[in-house]
């Protein structure tokens, strides 16, 4: 087998591509005549969006080929070796050792019925093992014996992703690949993972290539950036470089649709003194006893947009479904406008105060019935006619092409507008935005929340937009609340809050999405 | 360990009720034990002097207060027709009903659990799915059928085994043995294929299972991976399978114990029914009930072992 690896490096692809098995040849290929060539000790961020084909590269550069995809010409070689045709044994060999892959899916990435010591134990042998693993289990920031013998559910997020690194680490590989490293962490934690991997690199001196969406994940950690769309890599250059003065034109897009806390792409419209929204010392309990909400006091105007910044856990979506009825207040008062007494069960509210509330979920894969087509799913229980559905749809940007679509035939993007032109057909005086855009692409997301900005000023309806992106909310609302653990910590216009934040927690906020915009 | 009591608790409630909706509902079908013994050939004055001499006149409180009350004593009760104690009569058969049960859970449990591995490791092999299909066809075919075959095969092509079994209900171990094979191996194959697919199945979807990668790109060999990733985390389901099966292998041998004449608890079942002996149908019924509630409980308490997050309390 001929390398072409030179001494000093310690991957390469050359002229990759790959394809879906049995698709026809002139189909737009997985990954098309891919060059890259990664040194020893070298940093490499991939960032693209969904369906670029930056994770069927990265696995690629382990040797992994996903089922029903195959290599089309070009060769993988990784430190020597040609991963694709190596035996099951030689992989063992290899894997954790020389190169060592952490996937995205971190919640079922460890073995639910073993502890995390096990786990070191499949591959770490020898007398002091407790000792090794104590030890590389403290280099990734877990300290002290108690977390041997935790289960993967007693950890959180940031721990599971710690010990995965642990784990990927432990025998000193010299080639880590990192596919999504934070994108199901808070933005806090998933910052701290990414300081500790970036010590650990510098410390330990492997080659790493770390895949994300988000760029600034990827350029926080890696020197080189490769952008990458539809296949190809269409920009690849240092860092710094690639950022400031992008030359693709979809790396540009791509820098560009990074929402910024100074750069806002909704203005202020304007507002009246008429209340859609009043809550007085409101209080949520789920489960048991965990306190959801406590005691939160809030007002929102016509034509306002107010913004909720919180983490997993802080209640700001259990605020959400208290207030269109999902979820049943617990204590303190909840009103509409009109005095409409909102703690009152979703089926026992009158069908006025029911359409002047409406939400749009996260994910548009599990609010739009994949069964119906989009005509269906709008008009069905806002009965709507279809000159009012086709007017809607145009208003989010969707034209008459989509009124017969189902679901599986629309991009995500595609799918979240149609969600929110139900919303709007319902002709709602609040309408509530729960992380709308963070399943979404971020050229994407720019323009949705565009769409979004002008159907606001349009309309003139109250939104209520939640968020884990301090950045992106800054950019879009008037007024920003911050949620910690059900308290409100901080509240008051953008300019406030981000000129002079008075909370540590909202600072820290701040602190690491303004790094993320200067790197 | 508190859930666990509380399971028991709420068996044991549910064992009560059922026992006493069993009573209550032979009770109310016709014909008692006096009818029973003196046929069709009863006087109304015979049958009504055989009530008076066994309390049979009583009211049905009265009655299931005395059953009952015998029953916590360890008293299953007397069958007028045999002239018998009950447990006399049933323990011999619920003895070679066990053998037979063990015998078949020994052949088609691990096997089962051995095959559907090895077959769930390679699901699109050809082998695995011919397999697979097949078992279909041994898991629908009534046992009288697997019987029959059996029977044809291992008893008159090849005699190895004893085609009927000619064995008084209280033979020794030794005599009881090779009348065991031919419906232990019946009740095997239905088995076997049960268990065996849930295992092929289950198997199959762990295999794919983003923590199995995880462990394989970690270095993992292939030996760890089967023994400590895949097979833990493919049980659960296999043995809900096996617990079921095995309180089947107890309570559900009817047609396969005729099909040989095999004197077990099935067949006793059977002639108890037909001679409409109340007092030896009731324990046969609680019996089934207690091996299901046990079996269940069983099966409830191992998944726990496999799976530390129904062990644990936080989250």
């Amino acid at each position: 087998m001929i390398t072409t690896l030179t001494q000093s490096q310690i991957l390469g692809f050359s002229n990759v591509t790959v394809r879906i098995k049995n698709e026809a040849r002139d189909s737009r290929p997985i990954l098309e005549a891919i060059d890259l060539q990664l040194e020893r000790g070298e940093t490499l961020g991939i960032v693209g969006g969904s369906g670029s084909g930056k994770s069927t590269l990265l696995r690629l550069a382990a040797g992994v080929l996903a089922p029903g995809l195959v290599l089309d010409q070009g060769e993988v070689t990784t430190v020597g070796k040609n991963l694709l045709v190596a035996t099951q044994a030689e992989r063992s060999n290899i894997y954790g050792s020389v190169v060592a892959l952490v996937a995205q899916s971190i919640g079922e990435s460890l073995t639910p019925h073993l502890t995390v010591l096990s786990h070191f134990s499949d591959t770490v042998s020898g007398d002091v093992v407790d000792e090794r693993v104590l030890e590389s289990l403290a280099e990734v920031g877990l300290g002290g014996e108690k977390y041997l013998y935790r289960y993967p559910h007693q950890l959180s997020g940031g721990e599971r992703q710690r010990v995965l690194l642990a784990l990927a680490l432990v025998r000193s590989p010299q080639l880590l690949l990192l596919d999504e490293p934070t994108s199901a962490l808070d933005v806090s934690i998933g910052s701290e993972v990414l300081t500790t991997i970036d010590r650990l690199q510098r410390s330990r001196g492997f080659a790493l290539i770390c895949v994300s969406h988000d760029l600034g994940v990827v350029s926080q950690i890696s020197k080189r950036i490769a952008v990458m769309n539809q296949g190809r890599i269409v920009e690849l250059g240092q860092t710094s470089q690639v950022l400031r003065s992008p030359s693709h034109e979809y790396t540009k897009a791509l820098v560009s649709s990074i929402p910024k806390l100074d750069q806002r792409i909704r203005e202020s419209g304007s507002q009246n003194n008429e209340t859609v929204l009043v809550c007085r010392g409101l209080g949520i309990v789920r489960g048991q006893t965990t306190r959801a909400i406590d005691s939160l006091d809030l007002e929102i105007k016509r034509g306002e947009v107010l913004g909720i910044i919180g983490e997993s856990g802080s209640g700001k979506s259990s605020l959400l479904s208290a207030i269109c009825g999902l979820v049943s207040v617990t204590s303190g008062s909840l009103h509409d406008g009109d005095g409409y007494d909102l703690s009152t069960a979703l089926q026992m509210r009158p069908r006025e105060v029911l359409s002047s509330i409406q939400m749009v979920f996260q994910n548009p894969d599990d609010s739009l019935n994949p069964m119906r087509t989009v005509a269906q799913s709008l008009s069905r229980y806002t009965q709507a006619t279809n000159s009012e559905v086709s007017s809607a749809l145009l208003s989010v940007g969707l034209g008459e092409q989509f009124l017969t679509r189902r679901p599986r035939e629309m991009s995500g993007g595609e799918k979240q507008r149609a969600a929110i032109a139900r919303a709007l057909l319902a002709k709602p005086r609040l309408l509530l935005l729960d992380e709308v855009t963070s399943a979404l692409d971020v050229t994407v997301q720019a323009a949705v929340m565009k769409t979004l900005a002008d159907l606001q000023r349009k309309l003139n309806i109250a939104m209520i937009i939640v968020s884990h992106d301090i950045a992106l909310v800054a950019s879009f609302v008037d007024r920003i609340l911050v949620l910690r653990h059900g308290q409100l910590v901080e509240q008051g216009s953008v300019d406030a809050v981000t000129n002079s934040p008075r909370d540590s927690y909202t600072r820290n906020l701040l602190d690491i999405s303004a790094r993320r915009a200067t790197i | 360990m508190k859930n666990l009591a509380r399971r028991v608790v709420f068996s044991l409630a549910t064992f009560i009720a059922l026992a006493v909706v069993s009573f209550v509902g032979v009770d109310a079908l016709p014909g008692d034990g006096c009818t029973a013994l003196l046929g069709r050939f009863g006087t109304n004055a015979k049958i009504e002097a055989c009530r008076q001499e066994n309390n049979l006149n009583d009211s049905v409180v009265v009655r299931l207060k005395d059953w009952s009350g015998d029953l916590v004593r360890g008293d299953l009760g007397y069958s007028i027709k045999r002239d018998e104690q009950v447990s006399k009569i049933i323990m011999p058969r619920l003895r070679n009903t066990a053998v037979m049960a063990a015998v078949a859970a020994l052949i088609a449990f691990p096997s089962a659990i051995v095959v559907g591995l090895l077959l769930g490791r390679y699901p699109r092999k050809r082998i695995s799915k011919a397999v697979n299909q097949f078992s279909v066809i041994a898991m629908t075919l009534p046992e009288f059928v697997i019987a029959t075959v059996l029977w044809l095969v291992l008893s008159i092509w090849i005699p190895i085994f004893p085609g009927v079994s000619v064995m008084p209900s209280n033979a020794s171990l030794l005599q009881l043995l090779p009348n065991v094979w031919l419906p232990a191996l019946t009740l095997a194959v239905v088995i076997f294929a049960h268990s065996m697919r849930t295992m092929r199945a289950s198997v199959t979807n762990v295999q794919n299972m983003p923590f199995v990668e995880s462990a394989r790109l970690r270095g993992t060999n292939e030996r760890k991976m089967i023994k400590r990733h895949i097979v833990p985390a493919a049980l659960p389901p296999v043995v809900n399978v096996v617990a079921l099966d095995g309180a089947w292998l107890l309570t559900g041998t009817f047609v396969t114990e005729a099909a040989f004449n095999f004197q077990g608890l099935g067949r006793l079942a059977i002639d108890a029914i037909s001679d409409r002996d109340t007092a030896l149908i009731l324990p046969i019924i609680l019996f089934g009930l207690a091996v299901y509630l046990v079996s269940s409980l069983l099966a409830d308490s191992l998944v726990r072992v496999f799976d530390p997050r129904l062990r644990s309390s936080n989250r």
